[in-house]
Protein backbone atom coordinates (compact mmCIF):
# COMPACT_ATOMS: atom_id res chain seq x y z
CA UNK A 1 0.00 0.00 0.00
CA UNK A 2 1.83 3.34 -0.84
CA UNK A 3 1.37 6.42 0.92
CA UNK A 4 -0.87 7.75 -2.05
CA UNK A 5 -3.16 4.91 -1.94
CA UNK A 6 -3.20 5.37 1.98
CA UNK A 7 -4.30 9.25 1.93
CA UNK A 8 -6.58 8.37 -1.10
CA UNK A 9 -8.52 5.91 1.33
CA UNK A 10 -8.86 8.19 3.99
CA UNK A 11 -9.99 11.09 2.17
CA UNK A 12 -12.53 8.85 1.27
CA UNK A 13 -13.05 7.65 4.23
CA UNK A 14 -13.79 11.00 5.52
CA UNK A 15 -15.63 12.68 3.14
CA UNK A 16 -18.24 10.05 3.31
CA UNK A 17 -18.42 9.85 6.97
CA UNK A 18 -18.87 13.68 7.39
CA UNK A 19 -21.80 14.05 4.29
CA UNK A 20 -23.18 10.86 5.97
CA UNK A 21 -23.31 12.66 9.21
CA UNK A 22 -24.71 15.91 7.96
CA UNK A 23 -27.07 13.83 5.74
CA UNK A 24 -28.29 12.10 9.43
CA UNK A 25 -28.13 15.08 11.44
CA UNK A 26 -30.84 16.73 8.94
CA UNK A 27 -33.21 13.56 9.17
CA UNK A 28 -32.30 13.31 5.34
CA UNK A 29 -30.66 9.79 5.22
CA UNK A 30 -29.75 7.18 7.85
CA UNK A 31 -26.39 6.33 9.15
CA UNK A 32 -25.23 3.76 7.10
CA UNK A 33 -23.02 6.30 4.42
CA UNK A 34 -21.51 7.75 7.70
CA UNK A 35 -20.53 3.91 8.47
CA UNK A 36 -19.36 3.21 5.69
CA UNK A 37 -16.93 6.01 5.63
CA UNK A 38 -16.15 4.80 9.27
CA UNK A 39 -15.25 1.17 7.88
CA UNK A 40 -13.09 2.88 4.90
CA UNK A 41 -11.20 4.96 7.46
CA UNK A 42 -10.39 1.64 9.78
CA UNK A 43 -9.97 -0.61 6.86
CA UNK A 44 -7.64 1.88 5.15
CA UNK A 45 -5.82 2.40 9.38
CA UNK A 46 -5.57 -0.80 9.57
CA UNK A 47 -3.77 -2.15 6.36
CA UNK A 48 -1.45 1.40 6.80
CA UNK A 49 -0.78 -0.17 10.12
CA UNK A 50 0.28 -3.70 9.77
CA UNK A 51 2.04 -2.84 6.48
CA UNK A 52 4.25 -0.37 8.41
CA UNK A 53 4.95 -2.86 10.93
CA UNK A 54 5.89 -5.29 8.67
CA UNK A 55 8.19 -2.74 7.11
CA UNK A 56 9.75 -1.92 10.51
CA UNK A 57 9.96 -5.83 11.51
CA UNK A 58 12.09 -6.20 8.09
CA UNK A 59 9.90 -8.15 6.48
CA UNK A 60 7.97 -8.31 2.59
CA UNK A 61 5.07 -9.59 2.91
CA UNK A 62 2.73 -10.38 0.04
CA UNK A 63 0.54 -6.58 1.55
CA UNK A 64 3.42 -4.91 1.16
CA UNK A 65 3.89 -5.28 -2.39
CA UNK A 66 0.22 -4.93 -3.22
CA UNK A 67 -0.79 -1.44 -4.99
CA UNK A 68 2.88 -1.32 -6.43
CA UNK A 69 2.03 -3.08 -9.76
CA UNK A 70 4.52 -0.29 -11.65
CA UNK A 71 3.22 -0.35 -14.65
CA UNK A 72 2.47 -4.18 -14.65
CA UNK A 73 -0.14 -6.38 -15.24
CA UNK A 74 -1.51 -7.65 -11.56
CA UNK A 75 -2.68 -10.34 -13.53
CA UNK A 76 0.54 -11.09 -14.56
CA UNK A 77 1.86 -11.26 -10.42
CA UNK A 78 -0.70 -13.79 -9.97
CA UNK A 79 -3.57 -10.71 -9.45
CA UNK A 80 -5.28 -10.43 -6.18
CA UNK A 81 -7.68 -13.51 -6.66
CA UNK B 1 -34.83 5.02 5.53
CA UNK B 2 -36.41 1.72 5.32
CA UNK B 3 -34.80 -0.73 3.06
CA UNK B 4 -37.10 -2.90 0.21
CA UNK B 5 -37.94 -6.10 1.20
CA UNK B 6 -35.97 -7.61 -1.64
CA UNK B 7 -32.74 -6.31 -0.01
CA UNK B 8 -33.48 -8.54 2.97
CA UNK B 9 -32.81 -11.78 0.71
CA UNK B 10 -29.72 -10.05 -0.56
CA UNK B 11 -28.67 -10.37 3.08
CA UNK B 12 -29.52 -13.63 3.64
CA UNK B 13 -27.82 -14.64 0.96
CA UNK B 14 -24.54 -12.76 2.02
CA UNK B 15 -25.10 -14.37 5.87
CA UNK B 16 -25.14 -18.01 4.27
CA UNK B 17 -22.40 -18.09 2.20
CA UNK B 18 -20.18 -16.36 5.80
CA UNK B 19 -21.31 -18.99 8.17
CA UNK B 20 -20.80 -21.46 5.04
CA UNK B 21 -24.04 -22.60 4.48
CA UNK B 22 -24.95 -25.28 1.68
CA UNK B 23 -27.11 -22.54 0.02
CA UNK B 24 -27.16 -22.64 -3.31
CA UNK B 25 -29.67 -21.42 -6.19
CA UNK B 26 -29.30 -24.18 -9.04
CA UNK B 27 -27.19 -23.03 -12.01
CA UNK B 28 -30.33 -23.56 -14.49
CA UNK B 29 -32.69 -21.18 -11.60
CA UNK B 30 -30.39 -18.49 -11.81
CA UNK B 31 -29.76 -18.25 -15.07
CA UNK B 32 -33.90 -18.19 -15.61
CA UNK B 33 -33.82 -15.77 -13.30
CA UNK B 34 -31.42 -13.57 -15.18
CA UNK B 35 -33.64 -14.08 -18.32
CA UNK B 36 -36.87 -13.10 -16.66
CA UNK B 37 -35.43 -10.01 -15.07
CA UNK B 38 -34.21 -8.86 -18.35
CA UNK B 39 -37.09 -9.83 -20.46
CA UNK B 40 -39.48 -8.06 -17.68
CA UNK B 41 -37.52 -5.12 -17.26
CA UNK B 42 -37.26 -4.83 -21.03
CA UNK B 43 -41.01 -5.30 -22.37
CA UNK B 44 -42.16 -2.92 -19.67
CA UNK B 45 -39.60 -0.21 -21.45
CA UNK B 46 -40.25 -1.01 -24.86
CA UNK B 47 -44.17 -0.85 -24.36
CA UNK B 48 -43.26 2.40 -22.99
CA UNK B 49 -41.11 3.62 -25.84
CA UNK B 50 -43.48 2.85 -27.88
CA UNK B 51 -45.49 5.53 -26.91
CA UNK B 52 -42.87 8.12 -26.22
CA UNK B 53 -42.26 10.97 -29.06
CA UNK B 54 -38.67 10.52 -30.27
CA UNK B 55 -37.89 14.24 -30.52
CA UNK B 56 -37.45 13.58 -26.51
CA UNK B 57 -35.70 10.85 -26.28
CA UNK B 58 -33.20 11.27 -29.23
CA UNK B 59 -31.36 14.30 -27.43
CA UNK B 60 -32.11 12.43 -23.80
CA UNK B 61 -30.57 9.22 -25.06
CA UNK B 62 -27.27 11.18 -27.01
CA UNK B 63 -26.67 12.53 -23.44
CA UNK B 64 -26.91 9.35 -21.39
CA UNK B 65 -24.40 7.59 -24.02
CA UNK B 66 -22.16 10.70 -23.73
CA UNK B 67 -22.43 10.12 -19.68
CA UNK B 68 -21.52 6.67 -20.31
CA UNK B 69 -18.24 7.12 -22.00
CA UNK B 70 -17.44 9.99 -19.68
CA UNK B 71 -17.53 7.84 -16.56
CA UNK B 72 -14.52 5.44 -17.82
CA UNK B 73 -12.28 8.50 -18.34
CA UNK B 74 -12.71 9.95 -14.31
CA UNK B 75 -12.30 5.85 -13.24
CA UNK B 76 -9.36 5.28 -15.26
CA UNK B 77 -7.17 7.94 -13.80
CA UNK B 78 -7.68 7.12 -10.22
CA UNK B 79 -6.83 3.39 -10.92
CA UNK B 80 -3.78 3.70 -12.99
CA UNK B 81 -1.93 6.77 -10.71
CA UNK B 82 -3.78 6.21 -7.23
CA UNK B 83 -4.21 2.78 -7.18
CA UNK B 84 -0.62 2.21 -9.96
CA UNK B 85 -2.50 -0.36 -11.60
CA UNK B 86 -1.07 -1.43 -15.10
CA UNK B 87 -2.77 0.84 -17.61
CA UNK B 88 -4.40 -2.27 -18.94
CA UNK B 89 -6.14 -3.75 -15.72
CA UNK B 90 -6.85 0.25 -15.12
CA UNK B 91 -8.64 0.48 -18.32
CA UNK B 92 -10.74 -2.84 -18.26
CA UNK B 93 -11.49 -1.90 -14.37
CA UNK B 94 -13.03 1.30 -15.39
CA UNK B 95 -15.03 0.18 -18.31
CA UNK B 96 -17.02 -1.74 -15.76
CA UNK B 97 -17.52 1.18 -14.09
CA UNK B 98 -18.84 3.14 -17.14
CA UNK B 99 -21.15 0.31 -17.69
CA UNK B 100 -24.50 -0.77 -15.93
CA UNK B 101 -25.59 -3.45 -13.86
CA UNK B 102 -29.08 -4.57 -14.49
CA UNK B 103 -29.64 -6.12 -10.97
CA UNK B 104 -28.99 -2.70 -9.23
CA UNK B 105 -31.13 -1.51 -11.47
CA UNK B 106 -34.10 -3.98 -11.10
CA UNK B 107 -33.42 -3.35 -7.01
CA UNK B 108 -33.90 0.39 -7.34
CA UNK B 109 -37.06 0.11 -9.26
CA UNK B 110 -38.10 -2.53 -7.18
CA UNK B 111 -37.54 0.37 -4.40
CA UNK B 112 -39.06 3.16 -6.46
CA UNK B 113 -42.38 1.20 -7.18
CA UNK B 114 -42.73 0.07 -3.55
CA UNK B 115 -42.39 3.70 -2.38
CA UNK B 116 -44.97 4.85 -5.63
CA UNK B 117 -42.37 6.82 -6.69
CA UNK B 118 -42.82 7.18 -10.43
CA UNK B 119 -40.07 7.10 -13.41
CA UNK B 120 -39.67 7.46 -16.98
CA UNK B 121 -40.69 3.98 -17.82
CA UNK B 122 -38.90 3.77 -21.03
CA UNK B 123 -35.47 4.07 -18.62
CA UNK B 124 -34.46 0.22 -19.84
CA UNK B 125 -33.79 1.92 -23.20
CA UNK B 126 -30.83 3.67 -21.37
CA UNK B 127 -29.61 0.66 -19.62
CA UNK B 128 -29.01 -0.86 -22.79
CA UNK B 129 -27.06 2.13 -24.17
CA UNK B 130 -25.50 2.32 -21.18
CA UNK B 131 -23.89 -0.79 -21.53
CA UNK B 132 -21.81 0.25 -24.84
CA UNK B 133 -19.69 3.14 -24.65
CA UNK B 134 -17.47 2.70 -21.84
CA UNK B 135 -16.57 -0.59 -23.30
CA UNK B 136 -15.20 1.45 -26.29
CA UNK B 137 -13.80 3.85 -24.26
CA UNK B 138 -11.94 0.99 -21.84
CA UNK B 139 -10.32 -0.82 -24.87
CA UNK B 140 -9.09 2.69 -26.29
CA UNK B 141 -7.80 3.49 -22.81
CA UNK B 142 -5.87 0.25 -22.91
CA UNK B 143 -5.45 0.01 -27.08
CA UNK B 144 -2.57 3.18 -26.56
CA UNK B 145 -0.48 0.20 -24.65
CA UNK B 146 -1.20 -2.34 -27.18
CA UNK B 147 0.36 -0.65 -30.01
CA UNK B 148 2.70 0.12 -28.16
CA UNK B 149 4.21 -3.56 -27.36
CA UNK B 150 3.48 -4.05 -31.08
CA UNK B 151 0.66 -6.08 -30.03
CA UNK B 152 -1.85 -6.13 -32.70
CA UNK B 153 -4.99 -4.03 -30.50
CA UNK B 154 -8.62 -5.54 -29.81
CA UNK B 155 -10.37 -7.88 -33.06
CA UNK B 156 -13.07 -5.14 -33.11
CA UNK B 157 -15.25 -7.37 -35.12
CA UNK B 158 -15.52 -10.12 -31.92
CA UNK B 159 -15.92 -7.42 -29.81
CA UNK B 160 -18.68 -5.65 -31.29
CA UNK B 161 -20.21 -9.23 -31.56
CA UNK B 162 -19.67 -9.71 -27.69
CA UNK B 163 -21.29 -6.45 -26.93
CA UNK B 164 -24.60 -6.54 -28.67
CA UNK B 165 -24.72 -10.48 -28.83
CA UNK B 166 -24.27 -11.14 -25.55
CA UNK B 167 -27.21 -12.54 -23.29
CA UNK B 168 -27.34 -9.46 -21.63
CA UNK B 169 -27.83 -7.18 -24.24
CA UNK B 170 -29.46 -9.43 -26.42
CA UNK B 171 -32.14 -9.70 -24.06
CA UNK B 172 -32.48 -6.23 -22.91
CA UNK B 173 -33.19 -4.92 -26.37
CA UNK B 174 -35.41 -8.11 -27.88
CA UNK B 175 -37.86 -7.32 -24.35
CA UNK B 176 -37.38 -3.62 -25.80
CA UNK B 177 -38.25 -4.27 -29.41
CA UNK B 178 -40.94 -6.87 -28.78
CA UNK B 179 -42.41 -4.60 -25.87
CA UNK B 180 -42.32 -1.67 -28.64
CA UNK B 181 -43.80 -3.59 -31.10
CA UNK B 182 -46.65 -5.14 -28.80
CA UNK B 183 -47.60 -2.00 -27.18
CA UNK B 184 -50.75 -2.68 -24.84
CA UNK B 185 -50.66 -6.39 -26.30
CA UNK B 186 -47.93 -6.92 -23.16
CA UNK B 187 -50.61 -7.01 -21.18
CA UNK B 188 -51.22 -10.84 -22.09
CA UNK B 189 -47.42 -12.04 -20.97
CA UNK B 190 -47.76 -9.38 -17.94
CA UNK B 191 -49.12 -11.68 -15.56
CA UNK B 192 -45.87 -13.36 -15.89
CA UNK B 193 -43.36 -10.54 -16.58
CA UNK B 194 -45.03 -7.57 -14.42
CA UNK B 195 -46.23 -9.45 -11.19
CA UNK B 196 -43.67 -11.79 -10.26
CA UNK B 197 -41.05 -9.75 -11.17
CA UNK B 198 -40.25 -8.81 -7.38
CA UNK B 199 -39.97 -12.67 -6.22
CA UNK B 200 -37.66 -13.48 -8.95
CA UNK B 201 -35.68 -10.45 -8.10
CA UNK B 202 -36.05 -11.68 -4.37
CA UNK B 203 -34.63 -15.16 -5.37
CA UNK B 204 -31.64 -13.51 -7.93
CA UNK B 205 -30.69 -11.57 -4.50
CA UNK B 206 -30.01 -14.22 -2.75
CA UNK B 207 -27.80 -15.81 -5.12
CA UNK B 208 -26.06 -12.57 -5.62
CA UNK B 209 -25.72 -12.55 -2.11
CA UNK B 210 -23.67 -15.47 -1.80
CA UNK B 211 -21.78 -14.52 -4.39
CA UNK B 212 -20.34 -11.92 -3.65
CA UNK B 213 -19.88 -12.82 0.23
CA UNK B 214 -17.93 -15.77 -1.84
CA UNK B 215 -15.64 -13.26 -3.28
CA UNK B 216 -14.93 -11.15 -0.12
CA UNK B 217 -11.66 -13.11 0.54
CA UNK B 218 -10.21 -12.31 -2.70
CA UNK B 219 -9.96 -8.76 -2.43
CA UNK B 220 -7.89 -9.25 1.73
CA UNK B 221 -4.38 -8.32 -0.08
CA UNK B 222 -5.58 -5.05 -2.11
CA UNK B 223 -8.29 -4.88 0.53
CA UNK B 224 -8.14 -0.77 1.22
CA UNK B 225 -7.28 1.05 -1.74
CA UNK B 226 -10.39 -1.51 -3.59
CA UNK B 227 -13.00 -0.68 -0.39
CA UNK B 228 -12.18 3.22 -1.44
CA UNK B 229 -12.54 3.14 -4.35
CA UNK B 230 -15.24 0.51 -5.17
CA UNK B 231 -17.42 3.23 -2.64
CA UNK B 232 -16.18 6.25 -3.85
CA UNK B 233 -16.60 6.24 -7.70
CA UNK B 234 -20.46 4.75 -7.59
CA UNK B 235 -20.92 8.03 -5.74
CA UNK B 236 -18.86 10.46 -8.72
CA UNK B 237 -21.27 8.02 -11.21
CA UNK B 238 -24.29 8.83 -9.10
CA UNK B 239 -23.35 12.56 -8.92
CA UNK B 240 -22.38 13.03 -12.51
CA UNK B 241 -25.66 10.77 -13.28
CA UNK B 242 -27.90 12.62 -11.06
CA UNK B 243 -26.75 16.48 -12.47
CA UNK B 244 -27.54 15.58 -16.14
CA UNK B 245 -31.15 13.79 -15.10
CA UNK B 246 -31.88 17.14 -13.83
CA UNK B 247 -30.25 18.48 -16.76
CA UNK B 248 -32.25 16.82 -19.57
CA UNK B 249 -35.07 17.44 -17.55
CA UNK B 250 -36.15 14.20 -15.83
CA UNK B 251 -38.74 13.30 -13.06
CA UNK B 252 -37.60 12.53 -9.58
CA UNK B 253 -37.93 8.39 -10.05
CA UNK B 254 -35.95 9.30 -13.27
CA UNK B 255 -32.97 11.36 -11.90
CA UNK B 256 -32.89 8.10 -8.74
CA UNK B 257 -32.19 5.76 -11.86
CA UNK B 258 -29.81 7.77 -13.50
CA UNK B 259 -28.04 8.24 -10.55
CA UNK B 260 -28.15 4.61 -9.40
CA UNK B 261 -27.10 3.91 -13.62
CA UNK B 262 -24.21 5.56 -12.79
CA UNK B 263 -23.22 4.15 -9.64
CA UNK B 264 -23.90 0.56 -10.51
CA UNK B 265 -20.98 -1.44 -12.32
CA UNK B 266 -21.67 -4.57 -14.51
CA UNK B 267 -20.49 -7.97 -13.73
CA UNK B 268 -21.91 -9.53 -16.40
CA UNK B 269 -21.57 -7.84 -20.28
CA UNK B 270 -18.48 -5.98 -19.74
CA UNK B 271 -16.40 -8.90 -18.80
CA UNK B 272 -17.45 -10.92 -21.23
CA UNK B 273 -16.31 -8.36 -24.06
CA UNK B 274 -13.42 -7.36 -22.13
CA UNK B 275 -12.31 -11.32 -21.71
CA UNK B 276 -12.26 -10.76 -26.05
CA UNK B 277 -10.84 -7.38 -26.28
CA UNK B 278 -8.22 -7.44 -23.46
CA UNK B 279 -7.86 -11.20 -22.49
CA UNK B 280 -4.32 -9.81 -20.82
CA UNK B 281 -6.42 -7.72 -17.85
CA UNK B 282 -6.99 -9.43 -14.79
CA UNK B 283 -10.40 -10.05 -14.92
CA UNK B 284 -11.22 -11.33 -11.74
CA UNK B 285 -10.46 -8.62 -9.66
CA UNK B 286 -12.40 -6.26 -11.73
CA UNK B 287 -15.45 -8.85 -11.05
CA UNK B 288 -14.64 -9.04 -7.60
CA UNK B 289 -14.52 -5.07 -6.57
CA UNK B 290 -17.93 -4.55 -8.71
CA UNK B 291 -19.44 -7.58 -7.44
CA UNK B 292 -18.10 -7.83 -3.67
CA UNK B 293 -17.75 -4.15 -2.85
CA UNK B 294 -19.87 -1.72 -5.12
CA UNK B 295 -22.76 -3.57 -5.74
CA UNK B 296 -24.06 -4.36 -2.13
CA UNK B 297 -22.62 -0.86 -1.56
CA UNK B 298 -25.42 0.44 -3.71
CA UNK B 299 -28.04 -1.87 -2.69
CA UNK B 300 -27.47 -1.47 0.58
CA UNK B 301 -26.05 1.96 1.20
CA UNK B 302 -26.46 4.14 -1.91
CA UNK B 303 -30.02 3.63 -3.58
CA UNK B 304 -32.01 4.22 -0.08
CA UNK B 305 -29.68 7.32 0.19
CA UNK B 306 -29.87 8.77 -3.61
CA UNK B 307 -33.67 8.38 -3.35
CA UNK B 308 -34.14 10.04 0.31
CA UNK B 309 -31.60 12.95 -1.06
CA UNK B 310 -33.99 13.12 -4.11
CA UNK B 311 -37.52 13.23 -2.61
CA UNK B 312 -36.23 16.01 0.34
CA UNK B 313 -35.12 18.27 -2.57
CA UNK B 314 -38.04 17.99 -4.78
Amino acid sequence: MTKAQFLFGMAVGAMLATSGTALYAAGITGGALSGTGLLVLLVNVVYWTLERRASASGNSPALARVGNAGGRSTAARGGVA
Amino acid sequence: MQLDIVVGFFILGVFAQLVRSDLRLPEGLYKSCVIFLLLAIGLKGGKALSASPIATLLPQSLAVVAFGALLPLVAFPILRYVGRWSRIDAAATAAHYGSVSVATYAVAIALLESRGVSYEAYFPLFVALLEVPAIIIGILLAGTVAAGTGDRGADWGKVTREIFLNQGVLLLLGGIAIGAWAGDRTASVMPFFGDLFHGVLALFLLEMGRVAAERLPAIRRQGAFLLSFGVLMPLLGAAGGGALATLIGLSPGGIVLLAVLGSSASYIAVPAAMAVALPQANASVSITLSLAITFPFNVLVAIPAYLALVQHWS
